[in-house]
């Protein structure tokens, strides 16, 4: 059994640790590069949205690899993302790839651990005996992975705002995530998060700065991978922008496990911020991209970033609605919808223009 | 009186004999956009206040159009209208997207509509309508029955008068329903996708009525049984929580399974999330059939379609049809 999962983020670092702790074959499906698009575009239709076209060529390319068994996460209504599953795997039969399939339930509930037991009752039987003792192990490890992952990103979007030689944090963080890579246990974790902060905190940077504020919301997907917004965070962070996004993994996990009090807290509060627009919960980030949009002008944030893939379904919704929330509230809010055919020239283009106003603003209003 | 606006977009097509009887009972003035049912394109701008679907952007050029013309808006928000199963989470949004777009002082009935609560969700919907327009419940209670059982009556005729009455006159209630009799010769196509694609002329170009031209008598999801629809939707390995997905596919593979069939059309708009995700799904199911595979055409449908567009495409699906199903797997 050699098991595989998509790209997001940081996610293979943590996912690559849970299945070596667990003693599991693994494939990490190849950087999503431009093959990877080709092949999840050539497979599906234009309007679906871009995760299912990443998720799809990543599946691609390690079932090519010798990959055998897809871990996916699965998820509910209303977004599209509940049914990838159902779609992808008849298009995965249809190209004569043979696989396995795994789903991850979103929700601890009876029907989701009924399907999770016919799912896992072949995959079982080649597991041993050590596979499954040490599975615990493994998340646990896998859990502190992502937190640290989590620690030095957060770190990252601080120093990035303020280096002094263009480009010096992005190799750091690279530098530190490598060495977070590379360790195999709980306390190996901990030495090589210090150490990455240490790297990080090598940065040489501009303390007089007084870097520009702002928020990047939207569709999970697209703010959580680097691949898919062609690096939007660190593009910004370079032009001397301080960028914050609520958008975590350990944020949307704790969420959908209803755990973390601070974290459901302050979800509750972007969604009552968003109810003045929106009167009911559309799903999905829909809400909370509103809601923080509004709680964010109120927290003195220079401008707003609202990510979507082309066609996604709420964020189609919540981007109608943030123009007008921008304009009532006097707040720069910056769409960009991506999809295959972006080029990151147009996006560099955008990002720069929408700072240089910021920067003007700022000026201003001083 | 007071004069209540019913855009004739999204689910008008699916409720509209229930709202305005039910409106209409009440005492009230129904006035419907685009009374001349000619469309809206090419003859009026159309509003882009979010770019979304062509369905969804119709629904605000039609109310926009209605805003000045009537006392209230009536655009329910839509959360569910099955059992289990919910709408597009565009619909949810829908009544905020045109406060925002008709201005905040146009007042609009925007109570929810959520089957899955209660057991009698249109009782309880309409209950909250009567309450916020100051009506009393037994007034509203005898109103909402009677549209009720108008509804069932208009689904019922529903597939008849599709196949004997022009796109323009089939939500005319005072229009009865015709008799008709098929020619024996006649192809039987099957029409799935949502009912505003099937319906608005703005939206479908009448793909109906050029298919009866070309010789085909119609067939409808809502001529299939629901149980005969819900048995497919849900052999499936994962349970499609939106309701018109579920009808779509399973109406799909209904039509699949079945004898009697020549052949089926899928009209889906372009952006539409469900309809990008299922045609996909529906594409390659028909394609990997292992009993002989039928033909199936998916329109996709926007602002730029046209009609000869359409025609030509459909003219040539007609004639492969004709030729009876290939058998065997295609390559």
């Amino acid at each position: 059994m050699k098991v595989t999962f998509p790209h997001l983020g940081t996610m293979h670092i943590f996912c690559k640790a849970i299945a070596e702790t667990a003693g599991i074959d693994y494939v990490v499906p190849p950087k999503t590069s431009k093959r990877t698009l080709t092949l999840g575009v050539k497979n599906s239709n234009e309007c679906i949205c871009l995760p299912f076209k990443v998720i799809l060529g990543n599946f691609i390319e390690a079932l090519e690899l010798g990959a055998d068994t897809i871990v996916m996460v699965g998820s509910g209504p209303p977004c599209r993302l509940g049914l990838y599953d159902l779609v992808q795997k008849v298009i995965i039969e249809d190209l004569g790839l043979p696989y396995r399939w795994l789903t991850i339930p979103p929700r601890l509930d009876w029907p989701a651990l009924v399907k999770n037991r016919e799912e896992t009752k072949e995959l079982k039987k080649e597991l041993t005996f050590k596979n499954i003792a040490t599975f615990p192990y493994a998340l646990w490890i896998g859990w502190k992975k992502m937190v640290a992952c989590e620690r030095l990103e957060k770190l990252a979007l601080r120093v990035r705002a303020r280096e002094i030689v263009t480009g010096r944090t992005e190799k750091m963080l690279r530098r530190a995530l490598g060495g977070l890579d590379e360790a195999k246990t709980g306390e190996a974790i901990q030495r090589a998060t210090i150490e990455g902060e240490r790297i990080l905190g090598s940065v040489d940077q501009d303390g007089g700065h007084e870097p520009l504020r702002v928020a990047i919301v939207g569709e999970l997907y697209t703010v959580m991978d680097p691949q898919i917004n062609r690096g939007v965070e660190r593009k910004l962070g370079e032009m001397g922008v301080e960028v914050t996004r609520t958008s975590w993994f350990s944020s949307h996990i704790m969420r959908s496990l209803g755990v973390g009090r601070e974290n459901r807290n302050e979800r509750l509060r972007y969604y009552q911020a968003s109810l003045q627009y929106l009167g009911y919960d559309v799903g999905a980030e829909c809400n909370v991209s509103i809601g923080e949009a509004i709680v964010r002008a109120k927290d003195g944030y220079d401008g707003i970033v609202h990510l979507m893939p082309f066609a996604c379904m709420p964020e189609t919704t919540a981007s109608g609605i943030l123009d007008r929330v921008g304009r009532d509230l006097g707040l720069p809010v910056l769409t960009l919808i991506l999809d295959e055919q972006e080029n990151e020239g147009r996006i560099i283009t955008l990002l720069e223009a929408f700072v240089d106003m910021l920067t003007w603003r700022r000026q201003e209003f001083h | 009186m007071k004069r209540v606006g019913i855009p004739k977009a999204l689910l008008y097509y699916r409720f509209s004999p229930l709202w305005s009887t039910f409106f209409r009972e009440l005492g009230f003035e129904v006035v419907t956009s685009d009374p001349g049912g000619r469309g809206f394109l090419g003859h009026q701008p159309i509003s882009y206040f979010e770019d979304s679907c062509l369905p969804m952007k119709l629904l605000v050029s039609h109310c926009l159009d209605l805003a000045e013309k009537v006392d209230v808006l009536f655009l329910p928000r839509l959360i569910s209208i099955h059992r289990k199963y919910i709408m597009c989470p565009k619909f949810r949004g829908a009544p905020d997207i045109i406060k925002l777009a008709a201005g905040r002082e146009t007042e609009v009935i925007d109570e929810s509509f959520d089957s899955r609560l209660g057991s009698n969700p249109w009782g309880s919907f309409s209950r909250a309508v009567g309450k916020r327009l100051g009506l009393r419940w037994g007034e509203v209670r005898a109103a909402s029955r009677g549209a009720h059982s108008v509804q069932e009556g208009f689904e019922r005729d529903l597939a008849k008068r599709i196949n004997g009455l022009p796109i323009r006159d089939l939500f005319a209630l005072e229009v009865p329903t015709p008799e008709t009799h098929g020619h024996p010769g006649d192809l039987n196509i099957a029409f799935i996708g949502h009912p505003y694609n099937l319906y608005d002329v703005d939206v479908g170009k009448d793909v109906l009525g050029m298919a009866k031209k070309f010789g085909c008598r119609i067939r409808i999801a809502d001529s299939l049984g629901g149980h005969e629809i819900e048995s497919k939707a849900s052999g499936l390995s994962k349970e499609i929580y939106w309701s018109s997905g579920r009808e779509i596919v399973g109406a799909a593979l209904a039509f699949l399974a079945r004898d009697d069939i020549d052949g089926v059309v899928f009209l889906s708009s372009f952006k539409c999330g469900i309809d990008a995700l299922l045609q996909e799904y529906l594409k390659r199911v028909f394609k990997v059939q292992p009993a002989g595979t039928m033909p199936f055409l998916t329109l996709s449908l926007d602002e730029h379609t046209t009609v000869q567009g359409l025609a030509t495409r459909l003219e040539a699906f007609v004639e492969i049809c004709k030729d009876g199903r290939p058998r065997g797997p295609r390559t």
